[in-house]
């Protein structure tokens, strides 16, 4: 039997995608199935005095309107805290509960007149097609009294909260060295802003919702069906067996469909009210109001550092918005506190509340802004003391993890660094900025470290084996892309010595065992282990069932002869996993080195990158073929965050203007060179059985900073803004 | 004067087969093909021309379907990734999709592949840079640009067409 574990192997569902028959939730056409379309505030301040809905009403094929007039009566629709807690505004309240002991009570839609930001829908039409619900939300009017918006951070005069703890980590971390008595010889005292950027995963938020007697079936793009059915049970006020959550296919999530939105509940209330199926399918231009964003960030980064290189002070500060009514702010300084070696320690973070929608969980949350700072700061610190930046790096590795006061359970870090300098080709040494040119073009190498925590969830995986058919795999994990449907198959073909053509998968089901929500790179290490746990189950049980019912015992029977012979057509077991290990005391994390090569032609401004090389350290690769994809998924939003991605707000009107896929440019075809993704192979084996750590976001932070630093090395032009603009580089300094 | 909105009765080959329905003169032809058709391979990322996920073949040219009215296209033929297979099995671009991992979620690769089978079949695409250009219509938000390229010119080196 061929071993799976480790190999590549191709997509198991792909032949269902290449074809066009794997149905995403909107692609579910439900009979009699009606659509809905949001009608959206365009101020960002103030109060609804009125709406007027009878133009709309009037319109053919016209079912419903919902306003916050109605909602409350027609859909029983909230405001309500049982299930709103569960919801994307929530997150982060916790954290800025201490500096707010009054809280605001959370964001919801259509449950009041109150406006806080430009795009907060007001009304929602349903109707017979598309074209009758769009005609009507075009005749939906509404007056407003307008009031005065803030969309944009002011460090200087905003009022800012400080939070507690977020992430894992305390957002307020001071730390002085005791034998801090190198001098100084060099330092570093810049402030990096990252851009406002949208997830735009390519299927935008979509939910169809079928109410039938007393429960609802509801197909839906969320990352986590478990949560989402929670989420929506609460809001109906319905017990969490009343609802059925389905998934099956994710078309991307990047964050914007981890937490729970206001559309996948509304579905289910407008199903139930009008005892018809309803779908929502959010427009692009929805995506960036009713799924989250990333926030803007400022942050201040200051370096310290003696002669050799080595790290006196490391401080970072964050300053960040928040919504009105939402609370998730990004905690920049995650992997400040404990990525490199430093006497002296100073990580904070600010959070202001803005006139904008709730930011949210986009791939790398904290990270990937945080390590656009620091890896661009000591890349500058490296360039003022005329050192090799990997050089630098090395000598502030942390040979712990000083703020958790933990071992690493596994490190490999110093090897991404020489397999993927190898790889790339970096020269060594220091190399100054604008001492490369080929014909017109300034060329550069920029690197930067990333790393990323490994957690892990309990999760439990069910396997069915039947006589006549393939043995079934089971649970509730989600695949947005990220290969879980073929992880899984791979395991259990492993420990079962099965052929992975008779294994079936079936995930994203709300009646499937508990997995968790797909997102901050837990899956794989929540869900294998539980697969194993599975697998050595129905092996036991298959061992029992021919010690009862067989007359010569170890008779080398197959699965399906044992079954037969204990007159069973269907054997089910469960194996479950428990998160992270205990009693260790020990740091789990993913590292990586990425280097990237840039090409700058400064008459034009026009920056292209012409070759990335990622070396990583992510455990025991399962499949080289899919993690090597979302490694280079990864890199590619890392280059649209350097180069191309800003959403921004009207600075009157406070509405986010570019939001559309033409005026928010992301990474195309013709961007995108021959990425390089090196494993530095090892195994994790505290951490799991499989030695293996998720993979799905450690590609992305420290990308942007390694192209940053390769602009600066082929200009000498260090742009501190993201995204370097063509008019960054031919405006003279 | 009668009401611009009054269904308009036409007929689209799709995929070979005649579709004849009553339709919305303001529908699109990707709403057609999604609602009337009850096809699942063309996709809607933006309904604005912008991300390329609606891509099908009007008369064998590609298009998009997001941005031309289902009553232009009245008595003229469609391909959908749905008519792409050859004899029950996959044509050799989806086999390569899946060979060099062209895809993750999946979500863009009906509108890629439509727009591949265009890159293909025109012999002046030759190198790597002008397929890039070619399909640089079709967004891929996962990033799986690389293996979609390496698919391409795969079959274009391997495929007798």
């Amino acid at each position: 039997m061929p071993k799976h574990l480790g190999e590549p192997r191709s997509r198991i569902e792909g032949a269902l995608k290449v074809t066009g028959r794997a149905a995403y939730a909107a692609d579910r056409r439900l009979p009699n199935q009606a659509y809905v379309w949001a009608v959206r505030s365009p101020i960002a301040a103030g109060r609804i005095m009125r709406v007027a809905v009878a133009e709309a009403e009037a319109v053919d094929g016209v079912i419903a309107i919902y306003t916050h007039c109605n909602a409350a009566e027609a859909l029983d629709w909230g405001p309500e805290n049982a299930s709103w807690n569960l919801s994307a505004e929530a997150l982060g309240r916790t954290a800025l509960a201490e500096a707010e002991p009054t809280a605001q009570p959370l964001y919801q839609p259509l449950t009041g007149s109150e406006i806080v930001f430009a795009g907060q829908w007001i009304a929602l039409v349903v109707a017979e097609t598309l074209e009758a619900a769009r005609e009507a939300a075009l005749l939906v009017t509404a007056e407003f009294v307008e009031d005065p918006a803030s969309t944009e951070l002011d460090k200087d005069s905003d009022r800012f909260l400080s939070p507690t703890f977020f992430f894992g980590a305390d957002m307020h971390v001071q730390r002085s060295g005791l034998e801090s008595s190198r001098p100084d010889q060099a330092a570093i005292r810049e402030t990096y802003v990252t851009p406002v950027q949208f997830h735009h995963p390519m299927e935008t938020s979509a939910t169809v919702a079928d109410w039938q007697d007393d429960g609802v079936t509801v197909f839906d793009s969320t990352q986590g069906v478990w949560a989402a059915r929670e989420f929506i049970a609460r809001s109906l006020k319905v017990p969490t067996e009343k609802v059925r959550v389905v998934s099956s296919y994710v078309g991307g999530g990047f964050g914007a469909k981890n937490q729970m939105w206001p559309h996948q509940a509304l579905a289910a209330h407008i199903s139930r009210a009008l005892r018809r199926p309803i779908r929502i399918q959010l427009s692009r231009a929805d995506m960036v109001v009713a799924s989250g964003h990333r926030s803007v960030t400022h942050q201040d980064v200051d370096l310290r550092a003696g002669g050799d290189g080595r790290l006196n002070g490391l401080s970072h500060v964050s300053w960040v918005p928040t919504s009105i009514r939402g609370n998730f702010f990004e905690p920049c300084g995650l992997n400040s506190l404990m990525l490199y070696e430093t006497a002296d320690l100073d990580v904070r973070h600010y959070v202001t509340r803005k006139n904008i929608p709730s930011p949210t969980v986009f791939r790398g949350p904290g990270e990937t802004p945080g390590s656009f700072a620091l890896e661009c700061a000591l890349d500058e610190l490296a360039h003022r003391m005329q050192m090799d930046p990997i050089a630098l790096r090395r000598r502030n590795f942390a040979s712990r993890d000083a703020y958790h006061a933990r071992d690493w359970s596994a490190n490999r870090l110093e090897d991404c660094y020489e397999q993927g300098s190898a790889a790339f080709g970096w020269e060594h040494g220091f190399t100054p900025p604008r001492s490369m040119r080929s014909k017109s073009e300034l060329i550069g190498f920029g690197m930067a470290t990333t790393a990323y925590p490994a957690p892990a969830l309990a999760a439990t995986v069910r396997l069915r084996l039947r006589q006549d058919g393939p043995l079934v795999i089971e649970t509730s994990a989600t695949d947005i892309g990220t290969g879980m449907y073929t992880i899984l198959a791979q395991t259990v073909a492993d420990a079962l010595g099965w052929p992975l053509e008779d294994l079936v998968v079936r995930l994203a089901s709300s009646d499937f065992p508990n997995a968790p929500t797909a997102g901050r790179s837990k899956s794989t290490a929540s869900v294998l282990p539980a697969a194993a746990n599975a697998c050595r189950a129905l092996l036991d049980r298959l061992q029992a069932m021919d010690r009862t019912h067989s007359i010569a015992p170890n008779s080398n029977r197959s699965p399906f002869e044992i079954l037969a012979a204990a007159g069973s057509s269907e054997l089910v077991v469960e194996g479950s996993s428990t998160g992270m290990p205990t009693g260790q005391n020990l740091s789990f994390y993913s590292f990586g080195a990425h280097f990237a090569e840039v090409r700058v032609d400064e008459e034009l401004g026009r920056i292209r990158v012409t070759r990335f090389v990622s070396a990583l350290d992510c455990g025991t690769i399962v499949n080289p073929k899919t993690a090597a994809s979302q490694i280079k998924g990864g890199i590619i939003f890392g280059i649209g965050m350097a180069l191309m991605e800003k959403g921004e707000f009207h600075p009157v009107r406070g509405r986010l203007v570019n939001d559309n896929l033409a005026d928010y440019a992301v990474p195309v075809h013709a961007d995108i060179p021959d990425i390089k993704v090196v494993f530095v192979n090892g195994a994790d084996e505290r951490f799991n059985e499989f030695g293996a750590r998720g993979l799905g976001e450690i590609g992305l932070p420290g990308a942007a900073a390694a192209i940053a630093n390769a602009v600066f090395n082929a200009t000498g032009k260090r742009v501190r803004n993201l995204p370097i603009t063509p008019a960054d580089i031919v405006r003279r300094a | 004067m009668p009401d611009p909105r009054s269904p308009v009765r036409l007929s689209i080959a799709v995929n070979g087969s005649r579709m004849e329905a009553e339709v919305d003169p303001r529908r699109t032809l990707l709403d057609f093909l999604r609602e009337d058709c009850a096809l699942t391979g063309p996709k809607k990322g933006c309904d604005h021309g912008q991300c390329g996920a609606c891509t099908v073949l009007l008369d064998g040219k590609r298009i998009l379907s997001c941005l031309k009215l289902a009553i232009s296209a009245a008595d003229r033929s469609v391909t959908t990734i749905e008519g792409v297979e050859r004899e029950g099995g996959l044509h050799p671009i989806q086999q390569a999709f899946l060979d060099h991992d062209a895809l993750q979620c999946g979500y863009c690769t009906p509108g890629q592949i439509m727009s591949a089978l265009e890159a293909i079949a025109d012999p002046e695409l030759r190198t790597r840079p002008q397929i890039q250009e070619f399909m640089s219509g079709n967004i891929c938000r996962c990033g799986a640009y690389n293996g979609i390229v390496d698919a391409i010119m795969d079959v274009k080196a391997n495929a007798s067409l």
